[in-house]
């Protein structure tokens, strides 16, 4: 199946709340979305350039890059509800 | 005019009051140390306040019209990180309301900079964590301190030295968990060790268990010896067959002399592991260990000493009276479980007076020890010999009829006469016995009985001429 939604997580260090945003987030998207999706997780503190062109002011930042329009969200990604509405995906589904 | 004035006045009046409120709100904005971010309903930066560009250290203008991003909380606080480029990231506590703002829907972000006070949080954590591990190791060192006094306890009470052994293993096992050990002794003669209690996987084979004091560098050196890496530090001769990787040995050391060794020994972990143990840790306990025990085993050996000497008589070394009244009761016992005889005779030197008289007291002496060897050396595994007091002896023959008992007893009168004894260079007089006997049944049934009738028989045979074996 082809890659249909392409997702960047910006997290700030291996914290506790890191992992837990991670895990919120992927037990969104194995529950529906498994093999149509791509994420990239990325450290601001390993890569800080990535952070300021995205122009990142706070983490954890889920940017959602495909399909379009993007969108961008902020947050512990606890809501699913709100997760899925905050991306646009509803919709798409 | 008048009126007109009049409305310009209060026009006047109302647009003051607007600015003055204006600038009141305005100045709670500008002024306010939490960061205030206005954003659009999809998350898109339309108003920074000078609070959130310290914040987040970066210049408003660069921002406005820029995604924020969408805060998925609405009427509550939630914990973000804050990324400030060359900085080291901070916390910030965000609350998020949803309000109209110019005629349009907006969110109200409101960020806290709670850098510091997670910084302390997490300090307060790291001296609790540091505080709980302290708290374990005390309850440890609890633990090993109550392990310790049972054990000296129990080593108090020992009335020998080989029921040291099962003491020992037992609380090396509690006390030195994961380890490969062993206690030794030194031998008498001081020449070996040899182990007396061993746990683990310590080995089984002679050489590491009997080895002289100078295979080991902790004896050696008459202190702890201890190696982190075998593979490196130079290995204690008689460890030769250890699989250890690290080890101490430590000498024991009683009443200022080296009486005997506390080895311990484990496999290193690569990780470290507190379950694994970590000798260099068990040292502080192995050397109240090793106190405990080395000034235990040296009042075990103490009273061993005295109970001994209790049953012995000094001089000849032979057993005492006190202790033949035990013999003789036990032996009853026996004979009358099993249907034999006992043949106890009452053995006394003829003329020994005349010997002292000639030749002074330590020439009796020598005589009684002379005579004491004679008889330890004629007698069977079986019998016992005593010195009844002065120059009386009792020979005790367990499983013997009167018939046995009078050929031992002439045995003995004719290979008496041939012992030579010297004193100072000079050949003491040969000497003759004299024997009363009395035997178990046929005699008497208790020790009294017994000795009463062999004194009898012995007084007859002194009346008789000496020289001669009497049956009572």
């Amino acid at each position: 199946m082809a890659v249909k939604y392409v997702l960047k997580l910006y997290v700030t260090g291996e914290t506790p709340r890191s992992q837990t945003v991670l895990k919120n987030l992927k037990e969104i998207l194995d529950e529906d979305y498994k093999g149509v999706y791509s994420l990239k997780v990325i450290d601001v503190i390993k890569q800080p350039q990535l952070a300021e062109d995205d122009k990142i002011l706070a983490t954890p930042t889920l940017i959602k890059i495909l399909p379009p329009p993007v969108a961008r969200i902020i947050g512990d990604l606890s809501d699913r509800e709100k997760v899925l509405l905050g991306l646009d995906f509803v919709a798409i589904r | 005019m008048k009126k007109l004035t009049k409305k310009a006045v209060q026009d006047k009046i109302d647009l003051q009051a607007l600015k003055e409120s204006e600038a009141r709100f305005r100045s709670i904005v500008l002024w306010s140390p939490d960061a205030i971010i206005v954003t659009d309903a999809k998350g898109k930066i339309e108003y920074m306040n000078p609070a959130a560009e310290v914040v987040f250290n970066r210049k408003m203008e660069s921002f406005i019209g820029k995604d924020f991003g969408l805060p998925l909380v609405n009427g509550e606080s939630t914990e973000i990180d804050i990324f400030r480029p060359g900085k080291d990231p901070g916390v910030g506590d965000m609350y998020v309301v949803e309000a109209q703002w110019l005629g349009e829907n907006t969110h109200l972000i409101t960020i806290r900079d709670i850098t510091m006070r997670k910084q302390i949080e997490e300090k307060i954590k790291q001296a609790q964590e540091a505080l709980f591990i302290i708290n374990n190791k005390l309850e440890e060192r609890n633990r090993q301190n109550s392990l310790l006094s049972e054990m000296r306890e129990l080593l108090q009470s020992c009335s020998n030295v080989q029921e040291v052994p099962a003491i020992v293993i037992s609380y090396a096992v509690k006390l030195f968990p994961g380890t490969d050990g062993a206690l030794f002794l030194l031998s008498d003669s001081k020449s070996d060790l040899q182990s007396m209690a061993r746990w683990g996987y310590f080995p089984e084979d002679v050489d590491s268990n009997i080895f002289a004091p100078d295979a080991c560098w902790g004896l050696r050196q008459g202190r702890v010896y201890a190696v982190e890496d075998m593979k490196t530090g130079p290995i204690c001769p008689h460890l030769k067959k250890s699989s250890s990787t690290t080890y101490i040995c430590m000498p024991l050391i009683g009443k200022g002399e080296i009486i005997g060794l506390l080895h311990l020994g484990t496999k290193r972990s690569v990780q470290k592991d507190d379950k694994q143990a970590n000798i260099f840790e068990l040292k502080e306990i192995a050397v109240m260990f090793a106190e405990y025990f080395s000034l235990s085993i040296a009042n075990i050996k103490l009273s061993e000493k005295l109970t001994s000497q209790s049953v012995r008589d000094p001089l000849t070394r032979l057993y005492n009276r006190r202790y033949m009244d035990e013999i003789i009761q036990h032996e009853i016992l026996r004979a009358a479980r099993q249907q034999t005889g006992i043949g106890v005779v009452m053995i006394d030197i003829d003329h020994f007076k005349q010997i002292n008289d000639t030749y002074g007291h330590e020439a009796g002496d020598e005589f009684l020890t002379r005579l004491a060897d004679f008889f330890r050396l004629q007698i069977r595994r079986s019998d016992f010999i005593f010195r009844y007091g002065g120059e009386e002896f009792v020979l005790v023959l367990p499983e013997s009829s009167i018939e046995d008992t009078y050929k031992y007893a002439e045995s003995l009168r004719k290979e008496i006469k041939n012992m030579k004894i010297n004193f100072r260079d000079q050949q003491l007089p040969s000497v003759t016995l004299s024997f009363g006997i009395a035997a178990y049944p046929d005699h008497g049934l208790d020790t009294i009985e017994l000795i009463r009738i062999a004194d009898k028989a012995l007084y007859m045979a002194k009346e008789k001429g000496r020289d001669r074996v009497v049956i009572g």
